[in-house]
């Protein structure tokens, strides 16, 4: 692989609660290249933790450590608030899952995407408003001077995520991390919205870190698939060969999946083998 | 006679039903819609969302006002019912963490329904319910925030059970679990159907989990009635409609040129 973008070596995030404690990612490594990489899991297995930690968003109560977060010749870890602030947004952006709750509810759509260039990228109200307009008919939105002009409550979970995707992408940012992006939306949207963010990210060389936990769907979407378990790496894999998957565990989500081709039968269930809290796939 | 009696195999008979939503000038939810549901069958209902699946079983369940005929085990039934016509059908809903009350223990849930029911030997109901859907006596005493979502779910499917409804309703019930914990409640539905004969009306956006379920499946597509598929059809990819076809192709996952081609319908 070329230069990675970013390279994160012995991950650990843990959290305190009343009650002790808690580790939610146990020393992962990986790297990232300008690819699609996704980060499947089931929930609690710390994929979405180890997505916030990138741009240090967890809570005060978390403790985020690790021998190396590098990104553009700098440790993420080491960063002051101010420093941290001129990444976020910029250099490494986010969508979660629902649109609803990243979108401010009392202010015009367009308004918020044009924020993104006068903050910036420093460019004039009027500059910005034409390169909000822009992007909105970039994300394929046909009528793109009305939904300018509407707020987020009057928009669909497909038309709220592409008007994220206007906002994380706007500024070209290397890092584009996304969170379940497409778990709240219909079949149909879900796969137009994969296909406009694939072809976004790709012209602009964007990493792209693609968290679900949809193992199939990843597999037809990402390059490479890291597979978590309990805050640790179990498997990391090719996505065109998720069909030989070693690990137990990976194949194991795979078999649970209901398959129509066997209906009316009892589903496999996935037995947890205790020694996996244990293991870890050792990357270099 | 004849007539008569293929009517009686029938648990659930929906004749040309239509919802609106805030009177006859408001969002028509679901128009002119019939189907049947057979005594200890499972239907499936599957669309997008706003296509009125959830909105046909919150008639049945008798929390919706409607117009048409619906026909509960041989019985015309409208929102007003008997507290038998309420007993006959119970409802599991998505969100297992939405549905039960945070500050009530499981016991408060179980022995509600019996109560008000005045049903008889309830402590031996709620251990035999609570063992019927795999779960220890002990959970009795657990609040909600003290089980995983799968345990919570399994409640709320013991809560539903423990009147002894004939017919479940199922409203995208495993949409919100893990994969795994999916398979071990996909499983516990078919085997409370073998033990208890019920019969299943199962709305879910997630074709696999339909087709897994059920022999029949009804398509809808905003608020009208699509097509009737088999789960042969869905295994062997036969559908009438074009509409339908695209569903069955979106879920097989990322292919560039099938979305270039997809179409609003």
């Amino acid at each position: 692989m070329t230069e990675p973008i970013l390279s994160v070596r012995n991950l650990r995030i843990s959290f305190d609660t009343p009650t002790g404690k808690l580790d939610a990612v146990r020393g992962i490594s990986f790297d990232l290249g300008h690819e699609r990489l996704g980060i499947v899991g089931e929930s609690g297995s710390g994929k979405s933790q180890t997505g916030r930690s990138i741009l240090r968003l967890l809570p005060e109560n978390a403790t985020v450590t690790a021998d190396r977060m590098q990104f553009e010749g700098r440790d993420l870890l080491d960063l002051n608030r101010k420093e941290m602030n001129q990444i976020r947004g910029k250099s490494i952006t986010m969508i979660m899952q629902d649109p609803k709750y990243s979108l401010n509810p009392v202010i015009r759509v367009g308004d918020q995407i044009a924020e993104v260039f006068i903050a910036r990228l420093g460019l004039s109200k009027s500059h910005a408003r034409t390169n909000a307009l822009e992007w909105l008919e970039k994300t394929k939105i046909r009528n793109a001077e009305q939904v300018f002009n509407q707020y987020p409550h009057e928009l669909s979970g497909g038309m709220g995520q592409r008007v994220m995707i206007a906002m994380m992408l706007s500024c070209n940012p290397r890092i584009l991390i996304a969170d379940e992006p497409t778990s709240a939306l219909d079949v149909a949207v879900q796969l137009q919205i994969l296909l406009l963010l694939d072809n976004l990210v790709s012209e602009r060389k964007t990493g792209l870190i693609f968290i679900s936990h949809d193992l199939e769907l990843v597999a037809t979407f990402c390059d490479r698939i890291l597979v978590m378990y309990a805050g640790q790496i179990m498997e990391v894999l090719d996505a065109r060969n998720l069909s030989e998957a070693k690990h137990p565990y990976t194949r194991g989500l795979q078999a649970c999946r209901p398959d129509p081709a066997s209906s009316h039968e009892d589903i496999p269930v996935l037995s947890r083998d205790p020694a996996w809290l244990e293991e870890q796939v050792k990357t270099k | 006679m004849a007539g008569r009696t293929s009517e009686n195999k029938m648990i659930v008979t929906v004749k040309e039903l239509d919802v609106h939503f805030g009177g006859e000038g408001g969002f028509h939810a679901v128009k002119d819609l019939s189907f049947d549901l057979a005594k200890g069958g499972t239907l499936g209902i599957v669309g997008e969302s706003g296509s009125g699946k959830s909105t046909v079983l919150r008639v049945l369940g008798g929390l919706k006002s409607f117009a048409g005929n619906v026909t509960l085990a041989g019985r015309q039934v409208g929102m007003k019912r008997t507290m038998d016509q309420r007993r006959l059908v119970q409802m599991v809903f998505q969100d297992p963490y939405a549905s039960l009350h945070p500050r009530r223990t499981v016991n408060d849930a179980l022995q509600e329904p019996l109560d008000i029911h005045r049903m008889d030997s309830k402590e031996s109901r709620i251990c035999e319910t609570l063992a019927q859907v795999g779960l220890p006596v002990h959970f009795r005493f657990k609040f909600p925030h003290q089980m995983s979502g799968g345990q919570r779910q399994r409640i709320a499917i013991a809560r539903a059970l423990i009147l002894e409804p004939r017919i479940v309703l199922l409203d995208e019930p495993t949409s919100a679990l893990d994969l795994s914990v999916q398979a071990e409640i996909l499983n516990l539905f078919r085997a409370l159907q073998r033990e208890r004969h019920l019969s299943y009306l199962i709305v879910s956006h997630d074709l696999a989990v339909t087709a897994h379920l059920c022999s029949e499946i009804l398509v809808m597509h905003h608020g009208r009635y699509v097509e009737t598929l088999t789960d042969e059809c869905i295994r062997n990819d036969q559908a009438e409609d074009d509409y339908t076809r695209q569903l069955l192709a979106a879920s097989k996952g990322f292919d560039r040129d099938f979305i270039a081609g997809i179409k609003d319908f």
